[in-house]
């Protein structure tokens, strides 16, 4: 069996070679094999402790389903980070262009634009927008160190000092961690993933990791039928 | 008092107006929304200190809860009052032009009303200028504010030239055709959205313009009917085009509901059951308590008390339809993880209860003072 670091390596070298290519070249994806998944929210968490998210936010949640009856029973997991879909339903409802695509596919939010009139989160299909209402874990008056740290998200600093200082009282989202991808790091929930389950890279290089997991195995997108054309791919 | 021609109460009144309301005596109406307005004001205040997140009960699985929905309520209340004026206009002109400024500038109001209601709601408000610095002609809120501010503009048009003593049926015309694109177009911010079973269609944009046309009906009737009256056969005769309006709008609120309930029981497709959900609620409160019953009590009880008694019920109903309508298409949440109920529940913090208060109160209290100061004194008979 391939160790955790060897695949983090291998996934590394393919994001290196991808980000020689021009950004418009670059098909970003993330393969998500839900048979590996074991359901320890180590993504989740390392997610939230990467973009600093307060309480309620969780831009890579993992949804549990009990199938079968018992005593034949086993548990489902689908984690669901944004589906940076090819045709995304929130870029066309912002009524101020602060949702858009990047060259390279990845939808992102400019919080110095949003007005916070949460348009996009009603719709999104896979619930994958969260309103950042400006709650702190450690109560609005008297917030610790660690809530009011900057994150790093889109390359910038972002600092939850009060309602006025985004991101308080904007759409947030997962956005496949750009600021570390552009500096050739991958996504946080790929390094955390405990049983190698989440692969990524850009499809468009037959040689990735990401473009072989995808070839070799059943896949399906989520609400494919919506017509959104996620790029999170599920491997069955 | 003239100002640009256009005939204005002097300022004798107004003072005398204002000064009985800070001696407490304004009447109940004014001494009531004064207290409102104190409230919206506080709410305001929270807002703008302790931020939207933290004084109100909204969240990324309600995005969008009771100030949305005072929002498209007051909106669509607005459009029922334009809706009424023009078709008084064009079908009982006589009985209707004593009326016209009056339902004129409580739709203006209202919509001015339910504009802030709507601000409180957002995120942050601060950066609003957006809409106008970066839109985006794709979404359906964005062409909301365009035609919002050109119904609104043409609506004060109007108001100035009737206060100039004119009345022009272009206008009347224009402005109709304005707010039929204006609030279908609201129709479509929720109707746009696959996702959200109880908003998705193409029927609720005319769904929302027909219970635009009951409220405003209702609401127009209350103030026919509060007037001064020598008569019963007066009042009858001049409250008539108002209560033919009111069951006309009962009467394709009932069709309306109906067939989008029926059509929600029949589909399938995810999020759907939040029809069979809601199914009780839709059929008995909606559909037999706050829209037949009405109907059969305004063919049986016409006096003048009934009427307001009757169209009081109508608004309040509606104001709860209305909620119910916004915050029911989240009810079923489009992703379901293991901190996420099955079924979500929403209920309006204080402070979303005062933004309300204060977004009626605003708008009562300029429509009362207006009346006390004599704005709409001299209007009984403007001729196109």
């Amino acid at each position: 069996m391939v160790k955790n670091e060897e695949l983090i390596n291998i996934m590394t070298e393919d994001l290196k070679r991808a980000l020689k290519k021009p950004a418009d070249k670059r098909v970003w994806v993330m393969a998500i094999d839900i048979k590996k998944c074991i359901g320890c929210h180590a993504c989740t968490t390392g997610c939230m402790s990467e973009n600093l998210t307060p309480p309620g936010i969780q831009y890579r949640p993992v949804r549990e389903s009990e199938i079968g009856t018992f005593p034949n029973i086993a548990l489902k997991f689908l984690p669901r980070p944004c589906m940076q879909c090819e045709n995304p339903p929130c870029v066309k409802v912002c009524p101020v262009k602060a949702t858009y695509k990047r060259e390279d596919g990845i939808t992102i939010i400019d919080y110095n634009k949003c007005v916070g009139c949460r348009y996009c989160l009603v719709a999104c299909p896979y619930g994958a927008r969260s309103s950042d209402v400006g709650a702190y874990y450690t109560g609005k008056f008297k917030k610790a160190t660690y809530e009011v740290e900057s994150s790093q998200e889109y390359g910038k600093e972002w600092a939850r000092r009060n309602h006025f200082c985004s991101p308080v009282g904007n759409a947030r989202k997962c956005h496949f961690c750009i600021h570390r991808i552009e500096k050739g790091v991958l996504p946080r929930c790929v390094e955390t993933c405990l049983s190698n389950a989440t692969y990524f890279g850009d499809l468009s290089d037959p040689d990735s990791l990401v473009a072989k997991a995808v070839a070799k195995t059943n896949t399906f997108k989520y609400k494919e039928l919506l017509g959104t054309k996620p790029r999170v791919i599920y491997i069955t | 008092m003239t100002l640009l021609n256009m005939n204005l109460p002097d300022i004798a009144d107004i003072k005398k107006v204002v000064t009985d309301i800070l001696k407490g005596k304004g009447g109940l109406a004014l001494n009531l929304s004064i207290i409102g307005i104190i409230m919206g004001i506080y709410a305001l205040s929270r807002l703008l200190i302790e931020g939207h997140g933290a004084v109100t009960n909204t969240s990324s699985l309600v995005p969008w809860g009771v100030q949305i929905s005072t929002y498209v309520y007051m909106v669509l209340l607005s459009t029922g009052c334009t809706f009424i004026n023009f078709f008084g206009y064009m079908f009982y002109r006589k009985e209707y032009e004593m009326f016209g400024t009056r339902i004129l500038f409580v739709g203006i109001f209202i919509a001015f009303a339910g504009m802030g209601a709507l601000a409180t709601e957002l995120g942050r408000m601060d950066k609003m200028i957006y809409f106008l610095l970066s839109p985006q002609p794709k979404s359906p809120m964005w062409w909301m504010s365009v035609w919002y501010s050109i119904y609104v503009t043409l609506k004060l048009v109007e108001l100035v030239n009737h206060k100039r003593g004119k009345h022009s049926d272009k206008l009347l015309w224009i402005t109709f055709i304005v707010a039929i694109i204006t609030y279908s177009n609201l129709g479509s911010v929720f109707g746009i959205v696959e996702q959200r079973a109880y908003y998705f269609g193409p029927l609720l944009p005319i769904y929302f313009l027909m219970l635009g046309f009951l409220t405003g009906a209702a609401l127009s009737t209350i103030i026919a009917s509060a007037h001064f009256y020598k008569s019963d056969t007066e009042f009858q005769n001049h409250v008539r085009p108002f209560r033919n309006s009111l069951r006309i709008g009962l009467g394709i609120a009932i069709v309306a509901t109906f067939w989008r309930l029926v059509a929600g029981m029949y589909a399938q497709a995810e999020g759907y059951e939040i029809f069979k959900l809601t199914f009780m609620h839709t059929f008995f409160f909606e559909l037999l308590f706050a829209l037949a019953i009405p109907l059969v009590v305004s063919y049986f009880s016409t006096c003048q008390r009934c009427m307001i008694v009757i169209c009081s019920f109508i608004l309040i109903t509606q104001f709860k339809i209305r909620t119910d309508l916004i915050v029911g298409g989240f009810k079923i949440p489009v992703f379901k993880a293991y901190s996420i109920p099955d079924i979500v529940s929403y209920m309006p913090s204080h402070v979303e209860f005062f933004v309300v208060i204060g977004a009626i109160s605003a708008a009562t209290f300029i429509y009362v003072f207006a009346d006390k100061i004599g704005f709409f004194e001299g209007e009984e008979h403007i001729h196109g």
